[in-house]
């Protein structure tokens, strides 16, 4: 993934290590110049001391050179090497390997190799009476190695720590410079995906302030999308719902003041309108839990128990009507949710055990935590549902083969969709006791318990 | 008994009307807001049953209004919205109950009846269910003609049973609401007052349904 941080610290690290190593290395040079030129003054004093004792006599060139002068010139832990030329080639004294580098200049100092050892020379070309006589003065290069050691040293360590604060300088900047960015990122990261509310403008930088905007805009159009939805929703359930109630209060009438022998017809017109606001409600939730709309919905701490209270009490009636023995069995549970919405899942999933459960049965609505994860959960003791049914009864309109009787199909479909928008799971377990019968379960993420 | 029907659609209006008139109370329907509160300043109503989406003014702002020039009747509203936000608007509002269109009349004639039995309680203290009568100022029980003894405990559970039918009470809320005898009460103690009260209504044939797990319920008395 590309990172503007990697490639602020890659843009700023690399240039700024480069420039003090080049800093290191020019440090490092002059100071060494300085230390080499100290030393070259010395050995060009001892060329010239050796070139002082050249002597012209009738007999030839003659150098003398006593030992303690030697010795001086030796002193400084080096090996020192010398060698007279005359101004024929021969050698008038010292160690015959060593070569004049090139003619020219009076004294030229410069660097050599003897025994394959490094070592620096100096070269005078004094003049005589009998011509110009070569002084070669060859050292080895130990004491110049022992400086050249000290000076990296001493030209390193505050290079090296200069190094250290820029880069800690440059991490440090370069995350303080990124936070806004990483506020605004961590803020939207925390947002629920139902939150569309804007994001804030004040204290944006003007870079990260276009972006901003643009989010601004998208949660704008997509919050107006959803309220649009959502009105739309509520106008659709008033007008398809007062006339359903209309012809119902009507049929209930009718059936009252009719004949006996019309009452049977009057009684199937009535369960007919039942099926159509039963199915105009579930259709209506069902497209109240779709995403698209879900923005509509505040979620608050719901109280699974009482909520599972409610809905018992609700459908009290018809378990009645249909000699269903409705219990409940409460444990403690509580989780972040839209209330109505958590509502039409317990309705439902009763509603669904009330249908295909027969007269005698037992329903029982649970509520409580498992492995740290509220749950409800619907059980009956009715035939249950065949392995091959049951992630598919969670499909829009679908129904058991062997299902007889009233029902759209949709009420699970609608369970699982409510259940997504509370990122829980919806699913078909064999009974807790074992034995016959369905319980669904609606599984919350464990974050949504208290 | 007179009641006020504000609804707009005309054959629902007419269904609820004859419904409710045929268990014997007077109903004027009415089809705005604008003229109900007229209504409401003219005729004193026992019970407003109010549609929320009304033209103009909707049922909302009719209970609002209603609230504010102080007038007590209990309020049954009736909605085609089912989301929470309504409803919480409407007993905000000071709604008494709501009843999600499409309804059965026969659940219609039972709220009408619970919350005309509730504000009768508060302004007679009289509650009656059936053969059941309390007199909640001389503490004086009957059972059809007959006087009915209660102990105190008794009474209370009653009492709270009473007034919240055709609902549910939780077996907590009875008990929290003996623990102010008795410090130090068990659930099974609940119990046994239940089954003493149905003991002693089981005769004026007053029935206590159990709910598993939940509470208890006073059903309807047979018509």
């Amino acid at each position: 993934m590309k990172s503007i941080r990697r490639r602020l610290m890659a843009l700023l690290i690399v240039p700024l290590v480069l420039l003090l190593v080049v800093s290191l290395l020019l440090d490092y040079r002059f100071a060494l110049d300085q230390a080499n030129d100290a030393y070259d003054h010395e050995l060009a004093d001892a060329a010239a001391a050796i070139a002082a004792r050249i002597r012209v006599r009738d007999t030839g060139i003659e150098v003398t050179l006593p030992e303690d002068v030697i010795r001086i010139l030796r002193g400084s832990g080096d090996e020192l090497f010398y060698r007279v030329i005359a101004p024929d080639g021969e050698t008038l004294a010292g160690v015959p390997d060593l070569k004049p580098s090139a003619h020219g200049d009076t004294l030229r100092i410069g660097d050599d190799t003897l025994d394959a050892r490094p070592v620096r020379t100096a070269v005078l070309r004094t003049p005589t009476s009998a011509g110009v006589v070569t002084v070669v003065v060859a050292e080895t290069t130990h004491k110049r190695r022992l400086v050249a050691d000290r000076i990296l040293f001493a030209v390193m360590w505050p290079n090296l720590t200069f190094m250290l604060v820029a880069l800690v300088l440059v991490i440090a900047a370069v995350s303080i410079g990124l936070r806004p960015l990483r506020v605004l990122s961590s803020e939207i990261e925390a947002r629920s995906a139902r939150d569309l509310g804007l994001l804030p403008v004040d204290g944006v930088p003007a870079e990260t302030l276009p972006l901003v905007t643009a989010i601004n805009r998208l949660l704008g159009r997509l919050r107006a999308a959803s309220e649009s939805q959502q009105k739309f929703l509520a106008d659709a359930a008033h007008q398809l719902r007062t006339p359903l109630a209309a012809l119902q209060t009507q049929l209930e009438l009718a059936y009252e003041e009719a004949p006996p022998a019309q009452q049977g017809r009057i009684r199937q017109l009535l369960a007919a309108a039942h099926r159509i606001g039963h199915l105009a409600h579930q259709l209506l939730a069902l497209a109240r839990a779709a995403p698209e709309a879900a923005a509509g919905h505040d979620h608050h701490q719901v109280d699974l128990p009482e909520l599972a209270g409610e809905a018992v009490s609700d459908a009290l009636d018809r378990a009645l009507e249909r000699g269903i023995d409705l219990g409940l069995e409460a444990a403690p549970a509580r989780i972040l949710g839209s209330t109505w919405l958590l509502r039409e899942v317990m309705s439902n999933l009763i509603d669904n055990a009330l249908t295909h459960a027969p007269t005698g049965a037992r329903v029982t609505v649970r509520t409580g935590v498992e492995d740290g994860r509220p749950f409800l959960e619907v059980e009956d003791d009715g035939p249950g549902i065949a392995e091959e049914d049951r992630e598919r009864v969670f499909d829009r309109f679908y129904r058991c083969p062997q299902t007889r009787g009233p029902g759209s199909g949709l009420g699970l479909a609608i369970v699982r969709e409510i259940a997504q928008l509370h990122d829980a799971e919806a699913c078909v377990h064999p009974p807790r006791a074992g034995g016959r019968g369905v319980c669904v379960r609606v599984k919350f993420p464990a974050s949504g318990a208290p | 008994m007179r009641l006020l029907l504000v609804e707009d659609d005309v054959l629902l209006a007419s269904g609820v009307r004859e419904g409710l008139e045929a268990q014997g109370y007077n109903v004027d329907a009415i089809d705005t807001a604008e003229a109900a509160l007229t209504g409401l300043r003219l005729t004193p109503y026992d019970l407003a049953i109010v549609d929320i989406g009304l033209p103009r003014m909707d049922g909302l702002e009719l209970v609002r209004r209603m609230r504010r020039d102080g007038l007590a009747l209990p309020v049954l509203i009736l909605t085609a919205r089912d989301t929470l936000e309504d409803r919480v608007d409407a007993l905000e509002l000071g709604a008494d109950d709501y009843l999600i269109k499409p309804f059965h009349l026969s659940e219609l004639v039972a709220r009408v009846r619970a919350l005309i039995r509730r504000s009768r309680a508060v302004a007679s203290s009289l509650i009656t269910h059936g053969a059941l009568t309390l007199d909640m100022a001389t503490r004086e029980a009957k059972l059809g003609d007959a006087p009915l003894a209660l102990t105190g405990r008794e009474w209370a559970t009653l009492e709270l049973l009473l007034l919240a039918a055709p609902r549910v009470v939780a077996k907590e809320k009875i008990l929290d609401s003996l623990s102010a005898w008795d410090r130090e009460l068990s659930p099974n103690a609940v119990e046994l007052y239940v089954s003493r009260l149905r003991a002693k209504l089981e005769p004026g044939g007053v029935r206590i349904l159990t709910v598993r797990g939940l509470g208890y319920r006073i059903e309807a008395p047979a018509e």
